[in-house]
C-alpha cells in the first residue's frame, strides 16, 4: 500500500509562507502561458492536523480510486484537507495540481465541466466581417469553450505528472438533489464529452477527489455507492493542544512579543473547549456546538490579549478549576462568547454565567 | 459450530449492514477486499475505520453501525480466554459459576431471542478475524457457550420451540388494510428518520460477563439499549371547499405517516384556501383545529421545528378550480420560503394532478410539489 507519494498528513505541522505564485489561468488551455508577474498571489497554509483515521481514509480512497466523501461538523477541516493532501503531494507549486470547485444552491455540473460562449462566438462573426483576425478565430469553436474545476482537473491530471493532481468538491449537499447524480458518470469513468466538439476529456486514474458535505441534506443512493466514505470527528485533548501549539506559534510574531503559549495555558484552553462542547451537546436547544474554527478564532483572541497582558491565568488548586479571565472583565466566566455561541440561547445558557457553575 | 459462509471473507458483517438498510452492492464489498488485502491492517481500529470508510455510507448510521462490529469482531478479553485453559482449575470453576448465574434467571435468553443469533454470527466472524489476529479457538468456542447460556448443541432446538410458542398471530394484522394503503405505509416507512437509543430496563448479560470475566467482578450494571424513532412531522391541511373531495385522502396519508413506527409525534395545522398573513405580513397564522376556535402563528409552530423536522402540505392550492390567484401565490411562496430557511425537509402534497396555467403550476415550479400517488410518494420520500 505504501508508495512514494502516500499522504502522511505530516507535512502542515506548522503554517508554511508560500512564495508569490500565479495561479493556472484559462490562457493555458490555449496554449499560453501568463507572465510570472499577471494574477500572482501571496499566500501562507495554515498548520493542519489530520487524525490517523482520515489520513488513512485517503489513502484508502486513492487505492480504490475513489472520491472520498468527507462529512463533519461545520469548521472541522473538511476543506482543508485538499489543500492538506495537495500541499503535501505538490509542495510550494501544490497550486498548480490543485482544483477547487465550490458548490453554490444555483451551480450546474456543467459549470465544473466546460462551458461554451456561443454568445462571444455570434460578436466575433459579426465583427469578423471587418476583422479578419475575429473571423479566423471564430471558424473554431475550442476557442470558445472554457474548462471548469473539473474539466481542468482531469486535464491537468492526463499530462502525466507521476504526482495525482487533487480537486476539491467543496459542500456537494448546496447544490439541488439531481446534481449529485448529473456527476456519476464523471466521477466513476473519469471522463466526459464535450458533444459540440466530439472530445472526450479523460482523467487519469490517480487524480485525487475530495468531496465535502455537511448533510444538510441526503445524498441520492446511486451517488453515495461511488464514494467511500470518512467523518471527521472532533479532535481529542492531546490533538487540540498539537492545534492550539501550532496557531499560537504561528501568531507568534505577528500578535505577540514572539513568546510561546505556556503548556499550561495550552491544556486550559483546550480542556476549557472541550467542557464546553461537552456542556452544549448536554443541552438539548443547541443547535451549533463550537467546533474548530470557532476554536481557532476564540484562540487568537485569548492569544492577541494574554500577549497585552490583558488576561489572567490562575492555576487550579485542588478541588478548583483553573481560571482565565479578562483584567477588565473579571466576572466574565467565558472568555469572548461572542465567537463561541451562535444563538442568543445559547449566549443566554453558557456565555454570562458569573455563578461559578460556568465553564471558566 | 457450522459456518454459513465459510470461504466468503466479512460476509455475514456485510449482509447484517444490508439488513440494517445500508445500501451496499458487490462493487462496495468488492472494494473493501482490494482495500482489506492490500493494506496492513492489525488492529480492530484500523479495521473498523476501513469497513467505515467503504461501507459506511449514512453517517446518521454511525452508532449503529459500531454497535454491529462490535457484536460482530470485538475480540473477547485476554483474560477471559485464558481463564478456560485446562490447566488451570479454579477459572475452570468460574466459567461454570458463571454459567450458573445466567441460567438462574431463565427469562434471559428467552427475552433476547433475536440477539442470540447474532452473537453466535459475531463469533463466527470474531473467528474468521482471528486469522488476523490469532486466538486459540478453543477458548472462543467456550465463551460461545458461557454467552448463550445453554449447551451449544440444544440452541437451535430451543430456541426455535420459543419462538412457536411465543407466535400471538400467524399473519400480520396489517394484511386486511387494502393494497395500496399497505404499499404506500411502506413506502413511507422509508423515509430517513432520526432514532435514539435508550436505555431498557432489561440487563445486558454479555457485557456483564464480559466485565465479570475481565475484571474479575461486576462493578456496574449494564442495562440492553433499543432504538425509538423520535420523528417529528408537521401536517398542514387546507380545508376549503375544493379540497373536501381529497379529506378522506389527506386523512388516511396522515394516519399513515401516523403509524410509522419511526415518528413519534404529527402536529396537524389548517388553514382556509390560504393562511392568512399577520399585519406585517411576516408571519402567518394557522388553526389548530378544523372548528377554527384556536389558531397559532407560523413562526411559533417553527419555534420548535429543527433541520430535521418534515413539513407536509397538503392542498390543491386552487388547482382544482383551474384558477391563477397572484396573491395566493405571492403569500404562499412567502410562506413556503419561511418554512424552508427553517427545514429543508419540506413537501406539498396536491391530489389535483393538471397545474398548467394555475396557482399551483407556477408554486410547483419553485417547490416540491408532488401528486400522492405510489411514484411520486416514492420520490418525494427518497428527496426527504
Amino acid at each position: 500500500m505504501k508508495n512514494p507519494h502516500s499522504y502522511t498528513g505530516k507535512a502542515l505541522e506548522k503554517a508554511v509562507p508560500l512564495q508569490p505564485y500565479a495561479l493556472p489561468n484559462e490562457k493555458e488551455w490555449s496554449g499560453k502561458r501568463l507572465l510570472p508577474t499577471d494574477n500572482v498571489i501571496s499566500e501562507s497554509i495554515a498548520a493542519y492536523f489530520p487524525g490517523d483515521a482520515l489520513v488513512a481514509a485517503v489513502e484508502y480512497a486513492r487505492l480504490l480510486k475513489r472520491p472520498l466523501l468527507v462529512r463533519g461538523e461545520p469548521g472541522c477541516g473538511k476543506t482543508r484537507l485538499a489543500q492538506a493532501i495537495a500541499y503535501e503531494l505538490h509542495r510550494d507549486d501544490y497550486r498548480q495540481h490543485y482544483y477547487e470547485w465550490h458548490i453554490k444552491s444555483t451551480t450546474k455540473v456543467n459549470e465544473g465541466l466546460y462551458q461554451i460562449d456561443h454568445l462571444g462566438r455570434l460578436r466575433d462573426i459579426e465583427v469578423g466581417k471587418e476583422d479578419p483576425k475575429a473571423a479566423e478565430k471564430s471558424k473554431e469553436l475550442t476557442n470558445y469553450r472554457t474548462f471548469g474545476p473539473l474539466g481542468k482537473a482531469f486535464l491537468n491530471s492526463a499530462k502525466g505528472n507521476p504526482k495525482p493532481t487533487v480537486l476539491l468538491i467543496d459542500e456537494i449537499d448546496k447544490a439541488d438533489l439531481d446534481f449529485p447524480n448529473d456527476l456519476l458518470l464523471e466521477l466513476d469513468q473519469k471522463r466526459f464529452l464535450v458533444p459540440e466538439t466530439d472530445e472526450i476529456i479523460e482523467a487519469n486514474d490517480s487524480l485525487i477527489v475530495i468531496i465535502t458535505s455537511n448533510d444538510e441534506k441526503e445524498l441520492p443512493n446511486a451517488f453515495l455507492r461511488r464514494c467511500v466514505f470518512h467523518y471527521i470527528d472532533f479532535p481529542i485533548q492531546t490533538k487540540l493542544e498539537e492545534i492550539i501549539r501550532a496557531k499560537a506559534d504561528e501568531w507568534k510574531d505577528k500578535l505577540g512579543d514572539g513568546t510561546p503559549l505556556p503548556d499550561e495555558l495550552v491544556n486550559v484552553i483546550a480542556t476549557k473547549f472541550l467542557k464546553l462542547r461537552e456542556l452544549m451537546k448536554g443541552w438539548a436547544n443547541t443547535t451549533k456546538v463550537p467546533a474548530t474554527s470557532e476554536l481557532l478564532d476564540w484562540l487568537k483572541l485569548i492569544y492577541t490579549h494574554w500577549a497585552k497582558g490583558q488576561i489572567t491565568f490562575k492555576k487550579a488548586e485542588s478541588g478548583e478549576d483553573s481560571l482565565l479571565t479578562l483584567v477588565h472583565k473579571p466576572t466574565q466566566r467565558v472568555l469572548f462568547p461572542e465567537v463561541l455561541f451562535k444563538t442568543v440561547e445559547d449566549n443566554q445558557k453558557f456565555g454570562n454565567q458569573s455563578d461559578g457553575k460556568g465553564v471558566s | 459450530m457450522e459456518k454459513a459462509y465459510p470461504d466468503v471473507l466479512f460476509y455475514e458483517f456485510f449482509m447484517a449492514l444490508r439488513e440494517k438498510g445500508l445500501d451496499l452492492g458487490i462493487n462496495q464489498y468488492d472494494w473493501f477486499l482490494q482495500a482489506f488485502l492490500q493494506s496492513a491492517i492489525q488492529t480492530e481500529a484500523q479495521l473498523l475505520n476501513l469497513f467505515k470508510t467503504v461501507w459506511l455510507t449514512r453517517a446518521s448510521f454511525q452508532e449503529e453501525f459500531e454497535h454491529l462490529f462490535d457484536l460482530h469482531f470485538r475480540k473477547a478479553p485476554d483474560k477471559f480466554l485464558l481463564t478456560t485453559k485446562i490447566d488451570e482449575p479454579k477459572p475452570a470453576e468460574n466459567v461454570t459459576s458463571a454459567k450458573s448465574d445466567t441460567q438462574k434467571q431463565p427469562e434471559a435468553p428467552n427475552e433476547q431471542p433475536k440477539d442470540n443469533p447474532q452473537e453466535n454470527k459475531g463469533n463466527t466472524q470474531n473467528s474468521q478475524f482471528s486469522t488476523q489476529i490469532p486466538a486459540p479457538e478453543p477458548d472462543v468456542e467456550m465463551w460461545l457457550s458461557i454467552d448463550t447460556g445453554v449447551s451449544e448443541g440444544s440452541t437451535p432446538v430451543h430456541q426455535a420451540a420459543g419462538s412457536l410458542m411465543k407466535t400471538e398471530y400467524i399473519f400480520n394484522d396489517a394484511k386486511h388494510l387494502p393494497f395500496a394503503v399497505r404499499k404506500t405505509g411502506q413506502t413511507l416507512r422509508k423515509i430517513h428518520t432520526r432514532i435514539i437509543y435508550e436505555t431498557t430496563n432489561r440487563l445486558h448479560f454479555q457485557a456483564i460477563i464480559k466485565q465479570r470475566v475481565q475484571d474479575g467482578f461486576v462493578h456496574q450494571l449494564v442495562y440492553e439499549k433499543q432504538k425509538r424513532g423520535v420523528q417529528e412531522i408537521i401536517w398542514i391541511s387546507d380545508h376549503s371547499s375544493t379540497n373536501l373531495p381529497y379529506e378522506p385522502w389527506n386523512n388516511s396519508l396522515r394516519k399513515i405517516v401516523a403509524d410509522c413506527p419511526s415518528v413519534e409525534k404529527v402536529h396537524q395545522y389548517f388553514y382556509h384556501i390560504y393562511p392568512s398573513p399577520t399585519q406585517n405580513n411576516d408571519d402567518f397564522k394557522f388553526f389548530e383545529n378544523r372548528a377554527q376556535t384556536t389558531a397559532i402563528l407560523l413562526s411559533d409552530m417553527l419555534r420548535k421545528c429543527t433541520k430535521h423536522t418534515i413539513v407536509i402540505i397538503f392542498s390543491d392550492v386552487g388547482a382544482a378550480r383551474q384558477r391563477f390567484e397572484a396573491e395566493h401565490l405571492q403569500i404562499l411562496f412567502a410562506l413556503t420560503n419561511a418554512i424552508r430557511n427553517k427545514t429543508k425537509r419540506f413537501v406539498w402534497l396536491n391530489p389535483v394532478q393538471r397545474l398548467s396555467g394555475t396557482t399551483a403550476g407556477y408554486l410547483s415550479l419553485m417547490i416540491p410539489m408532488r401528486y400522492p400517488n405510489h411514484d411520486d410518494i416514492r420520490r418525494f420520500v427518497n428527496e426527504l
